[in-house]
């Protein structure tokens, strides 16, 4: 069957099988930085968001996100998580960098909805991702760090 | 042939499900798939019921809360009818899995999977809810302390869909807790949870109980005998100590990869002598 | 240079989706590999019967006698076959391989194949080895040994005024990398193959492989990808898959992936071995060691592939950081019908360092000592001998990374007002607090003479343009190695980091700088990279003197620029080209050979262990819940000395992580064997790791304790994070609540029933 998705903002007709997960779709279609980790939505490495929530792509039949806004670490313009990118990176939060493009999605999530969180708060937002290479530290305080980068950046619009 | 099928109208659901070889009903899918990818089985015929409007909602007519079956653990938790009218089932879809999860489970899901282990009864036990089955041949409601007859075997017919759930508020001056004792912090299953309601009269003798738990037996189980030795007593640590033994003795937890059956029935016991003792708090 | 934290070079591509690792990699024809596996854990294999409603001329199905080759796994033990053939040693042991178009199709012909085996007894736990082990039992298989020390322990026990025994046991752990094993087999046009995928050593495939399907190394070479995490896990055990995806690849004529899901990889991947550690110590009253007499049981699993190195280290490591005038040490590793146990890092540290760390806060306890005053007063100094008799000669930084534990996290003080026996009173309604401490060290390098016959090579290409690239064989899994590397030789050839890179991991085309394992990266390859940068700026220092017509030592590169003291020559580029001339660029390499002053005998284990050792100490805070157990962890610190440090960011970062693998170790992560012997927890929805909110603050601090042969004065880093955690959370819990729990992990249920046990002592 062939469904349509919206994907980082383009319409893409992608074909799939009725009972495929978004998280092999989306990896068919190219969007490598959606990971395959446990396949049971533990470890939070396929996470996308939909219409700006963090959902886990592999808990999700594909027909089920037809008409849902996805985006995926892919996204091109506008709403790739740039500030937080930039403060994963300078943090050393990153090691082996599997479970960085879903961290950073629920991080985006959560900054826009709180552009001010303190540490319970992201460590909440981030309860869903495993990682096992760093202790986490360097995450929180990168996204504490993303929070002030992007409200110093709105402050200058 | 495989398929995937998303009404938009109650009806066309209940006509999938009134066939005979009725579809699997798939909510948010948070139990189903790690089930499927556990045992590398996945289901032929899905019915999603993710754009029926009739199964969302929270609203609120009088002392009844109406909960729609497809209402997320996020909107629950975010809720302030929920907070307000049953406030353990808030504080128990918050420990749900993680964020993410609770963005995608539902209320219906988590009770029609039928897990003992699952977070969302004790709470519904405990402010004796009731669920609202439909299907071609009409509309009932069944009590959710009748829902679960064994182990995942419910009470509910397999051409009838789980539509709503309704809760008596919480009476003003009553206490509800909610407790979960799971594998870690997040992305938990619980080793033990329960839910209690209480109240106490003016006289500050416990007027109203119910407490009831999950992951000790085979279903939810709700501690009835418990409940009604309690009514009529002052919530002293005497009567809590008495409680937790009488608790610890109700449930018939078992041995599993999550926790031991020692420690279950010890747990039950600290938590309901913990109740009793808030409870007295309440009463200065 | 040396010392500034230097982004990650790939941090770019992994943070926007684009870095591509093994199962991200489009080939045109690619088809996907499954398993065929053993249904029982011990027995002859009767029949493999290809079942089912399958067109199987449309696959690919290949069993051991298919394998042209050798029909084991080279690994330092060789016995360990890529297909069961006759007996099978483990439940879910591979005995044939498909290839299809899709995965779902791989994995449903898997499932259509009937195997049939006649079940002999099996020998599934570490229980029921030890409970044969200490009866003398013959049955057991023994996969490895060894012993040493020095002294004779029973006359030293006996002179001692106090002795103390006790045991401990530590379970499998699961190294947990986010991404799964994958590898991938590319059918190559001269006949030849590629395999590729997550791993940490190439030149350990390449061997494997490449006799496997018995051709030269010239027909098989090995590219290794980017790593979501290894941790060991991806050690020994790539040998395996690749092996299986070469041997579908050539009968495919087709490039063949396999990639592992989670609940395979959990359930039949190496894991830490378990543990069973006996130790009887002798004390003088006033706490001076006397004697230690340490015995050794490690699970090996079916076949002994890594055990024997692990065994070694695990037990060389077992007396701790301590002077023992006598000390004996055996140890054994036998045989179980549960996958093989492999390498995780420590590598065998872990389990012994939780057992004598856990047994030294008794023995003071006993002495009536505190128990950082105790390790203090016991700690190894320079000028001391190990249990193999290795005299430490310098980078001892025993005395100051105690003291600065003591000092940082106010430890005396806490101990004193905390716990059960503390001062502070006691609020029943509050959480039971306490505070622990753990003192450990690690070997840096390989075991003895282990550098010596891996004789690490490496190579380093200045090229035309300014460009410098480094060929080596040590991988980038997450830990920052192809950041670091560069940092250490733009240090030393004087040019900015960005202007050095690591060249992709192909065995084609790099020498091999030995295995990315034991905390060799930084130090040994570093190490000889730095010669080579050395070697490379003298060279383009002689060339521009030269031409030039001055005196080289008057010469110098300073951030890619050549200087005449203060003045400006020009850029590094521009000198290089005119001393490379017409050639494209100029090679260095450098082969590693041990210090001449280290002596090893492997058979007695005696002798230098490790050219150099790390010094750490961990202290944990625990709060334990009084009804549920729930141990909550508020803070733990870690003060250790990995000499000097290259990128701070990147080595705190591997600290963290390291510790958070230990709490994971010492709270949650148990994986249990089944009565049939399947592993029990094989998902990650029951094997617990850690989350963000079970994660504590984690407090590190580095010391600096110069090694003089490492870069820059370095030393190994990666694993001795992992040692420390567990045994300073087991002496926290047993400091809040006075009993002590001796197996891990220190479950709720572990530490309820040791406190209804207690107080059961208490009223009986």
């Amino acid at each position: 069957m062939k469904i349509r998705l919206q994907i980082n903002g383009n319409t893409r007709e992608l074909e799939t099988t009725p009972t495929r997960t978004l998280l092999d779709v989306l990896r068919d279609a190219g969007y490598y930085g959606v990971k395959r980790g446990c396949e049971e939505g533990t470890c939070g490495s396929c996470v996308v968001l939909m219409d700006g929530e963090p959902h886990m792509a592999c808990l999700i039949f594909a027909p089920a996100a037809v008409g849902k806004a996805i985006t995926t670490i892919e996204d091109p313009d506008g709403d790739r998580p740039h500030a937080i990118l930039r403060a994963l990176a300078d943090a050393g939060a990153v090691q082996c960098g599997y479970c960085i493009p879903g961290m950073a999605l629920s991080a985006k999530a959560l900054l826009d909805a709180t552009p001010d969180p303190n540490e319970e708060e992201i460590r909440g937002a981030m309860e869903g991702h495993l990682c096992r290479c760093t202790g986490y530290v360097k995450q929180v305080e990168a996204i504490k760090r993303a929070a002030e980068l992007m409200r110093e950046e709105a402050s200058h619009e | 042939m495989k398929t995937f099928t998303a009404p938009e109208r109650l009806d066309e659901a209940l006509t999938l499900l009134g066939e005979a070889s009725p579809p699997t009903v798939l909510a948010g899918g948070t139990d189903l798939w790690p089930q499927w990818t556990a045992t590398k089985t996945k289901p032929t015929h899905v019915l999603s019921l993710h754009r029926l409007e009739e199964l969302r909602g929270i609203t609120r007519a009088g002392d009844i809360l109406r909960l729609g079956a497809c209402v997320t653990h996020s909107e629950l938790t975010r809720s302030p009818l929920v907070q307000a009218a049953c406030p353990a089932l808030a504080a128990a879809a918050a420990t749900v899995g993680a964020t993410q999860i609770q963005n995608r489970g539902t209320l219906g899901g988590n009770l029609a999977n039928g897990s003992p282990a699952a977070d969302l009864p004790p709470p519904l036990f405990t402010a004796n809810a009731e669920v609202e089955l439909h299907s071609r041949r009409g509309a009932r409601r069944v009590p959710i302390t009748r829902l679960y007859r064994g182990y995942r075997d419910l009470e509910r017919e397999r051409d009838e869909l789980l539509v709503a759930v309704h809760i008596p508020a919480l009476p003003s001056g009553a206490l509800e807790r909610f407790w979960k004792v799971g594998t870690r912090r997040a992305q938990a299953i619980s080793k033990v949870v329960g839910a209690c309601r209480l109240a106490l009269d003016e006289k500050g003798t416990i007027s109203h109980a119910a407490l009831a738990f999950g992951s000790v037996g085979p279903v939810t189980m709700a501690l009835d005998e418990l409940a009604s030795w309690l009514v009529g007593k002052e919530p002293t640590p005497e009567v809590g100590e008495k409680a937790a033994q009488l608790a610890s003795d109700a449930v018939q937890p078992m041995d599993d990869i999550r926790s031991t059956a020692d420690y279950r029935r010890h747990v039950v016991g600290r938590i309901v002598k913990a109740w009793i003792v808030e409870l007295a708090t309440l009463n200065r | 240079m040396i010392g500034d934290n230097k982004r990650r070079k790939d941090a770019h591509d992994k943070m926007d989706g684009s870095l591509r690792y093994t199962a991200d990699v489009d080939y045109p024809g690619l088809w996907h590999a499954a398993t065929v596996r053993a249904p029982l854990a011990h027995g002859r294999l009767r029949g493999i019967r290809q079942g089912g409603n399958i067109d199987w001329s449309k696959l690919i199905f290949a069993t051991a006698a298919d394998i042209p080759g050798t029909k084991n796994v080279r690994m330092i033990a060789q016995d360990m076959p890529f297909l069961a053939d006759d007996l099978v040693r483990y439940k879910g042991e591979p005995v044939a391989v498909v290839a299809a178009p899709t995965r779902a199709e791989a994995q449903m012909a898997c499932r259509a194949v009937e195997v049939e085996m006649e079940p002999l007894e099996a020998i599934l736990t570490l229980d029921e080895i030890v409970a044969k082990h200490q009866r003398g039992d013959p049955d057991l298989e023994v996969l490895s040994q060894w012993s040493f020390g020095h002294g004779d322990v029973e006359a030293a026990l006996e002179s001692a005024d106090i002795v103390v025994e006790g045991a401990y046991t530590t379970p499998h752990q699961e190294q947990a990398y986010l991404e799964t094993n994958a590898m991938t087999a590319i059918p190559e046009d001269d006949g030849g193959v590629c395999v590729e995928g997550s791993l940490q050593c190439p030149y350990y495939v390449a061997p494997a492989v490449a006799a496997m399907l018995d051709v030269g190394l010239d027909k098989l070479h090995v590219r290794a990808l980017p790593m979501g995490g290894a941790f060991g896990g991806k050690e020994d055990f790539p040998s395996v898959l690749g092996g299986h995806v070469a041997l579908l690849a050539q009968k495919a004529g087709r490039p063949v992936r396999i990639v592992l899901d989670r609940s395979e990889d959990i359930a039949y991947s190496t894991k830490r071995h378990p543990a069973w550690m006996h130790i009887r110590t002798g004390a003088a009253k006033d706490g001076t060691l006397i004697a230690a007499d340490i015995d050794i049981v490690f699970d090996g699993g079916a076949y002994a592939t890594m055990s024997p190195v692990v065994l070694s280290r695990g037990a060389i490591h077992a007396p701790g950081p301590y002077r023992w005038p006598v000390v004996q040490v055996r140890a054994v590793a036998y045989r179980t019908h549960t996958p093989p146990n492999g390498a995780f890092r420590g590598f065998g540290v872990p389990q012994t360092a939780y057992a004598i760390e856990s047994h030294m806060d008794r023995l003071a306890q006993v002495c009536e000592v505190e128990p950082h005053t105790f390790r203090l007063n016991n700690r190894l100094r320079i000028g001391d001998r190990t249990g193999t008799s290795q005299v430490l000669k310098d980078s001892v930084a025993s005395e100051e990374v105690l003291k600065h534990t003591m000092e940082v996290t106010d430890f005396a003080r806490k101990w004193r007002k905390w716990g059960i026996k503390g001062t502070d009173k006691h609020d029943l309604g509050a959480p039971a607090r306490g505070v622990g401490l753990s003192f450990f060290w690690h070997g840096a390098g390989f075991t003895g003479a282990g550098e010596a016959r891996i004789a690490a090579r490496v190579a380093l290409d200045l090229v035309q343009g300014g460009r410098v690239r480094i060929r080596v064989s040590s991988t980038e899994m997450g830990q920052g190695a192809h950041t670091v590397l560069p940092q250490i030789v733009a240090n030393a050839l004087g040019v900015p980091h960005s202007q050095v890179s690591v060249d992709p991991v192909d065995t084609r085309f790099v020498p091999d700088s030995g295995p990315t394992v034991a905390s060799r990266t930084t130090m040994i390859v570093g190490g000889e990279l730095e010669g080579c940068a050395l070697d490379a700026r003298a060279w383009l220092l002689q060339s521009t003197a030269d031409k030039l017509q001055r005196a080289p030592e008057t010469l110098s590169v300073v951030e890619g620029r050549l200087r005449g003291g203060k003045e400006d020559l020009g850029s590094f580029a521009t000198h290089l080209q005119a001393a490379l001339g017409d050639n494209e660029l100029k090679t260095f390499e450098r082969q590693h050979a041990l210090a001449p002053h280290l002596q090893w005998d492997e058979a007695s284990h005696t002798g230098d262990a490790y050219a150099t050792y790390t010094w750490g100490c961990c202290v944990a805070e625990v709060l334990i819940h009084r009804d549920t157990y729930e141990v909550e962890v508020p803070r733990l610190t870690m003060v250790v000395d990995v000499g000097r440090i290259i990128n701070p960011k990147l080595a705190k970062g591997q600290v963290e992580g390291g510790t958070l693998q230990a709490l994971g170790y010492a709270l949650c992560e148990e994986v249990g064997v089944g009565e049939d012997g399947a592993l029990l927890r094989d998902s990650f929805q029951t094997y617990i790791l850690p989350t963000t909110l079970d994660a504590p603050e984690i407090e590190v601090h580095m010391l600096e304790k110069p090694y003089t042969r490492g870069p820059g004065g370095a030393k190994g880093l990666g694993e001795m994070p992992m040692n420390g955690a567990a045994p300073a959370l087991a002496n926290a819990v047993e400091h809040a609540l006075g009993v002590r729990v001796t197996d891990l992990p220190l479950s709720p249920e572990k530490i309820f029933a040791a406190c209804s046990a207690a107080r059961a002592g208490r009223s009986s």
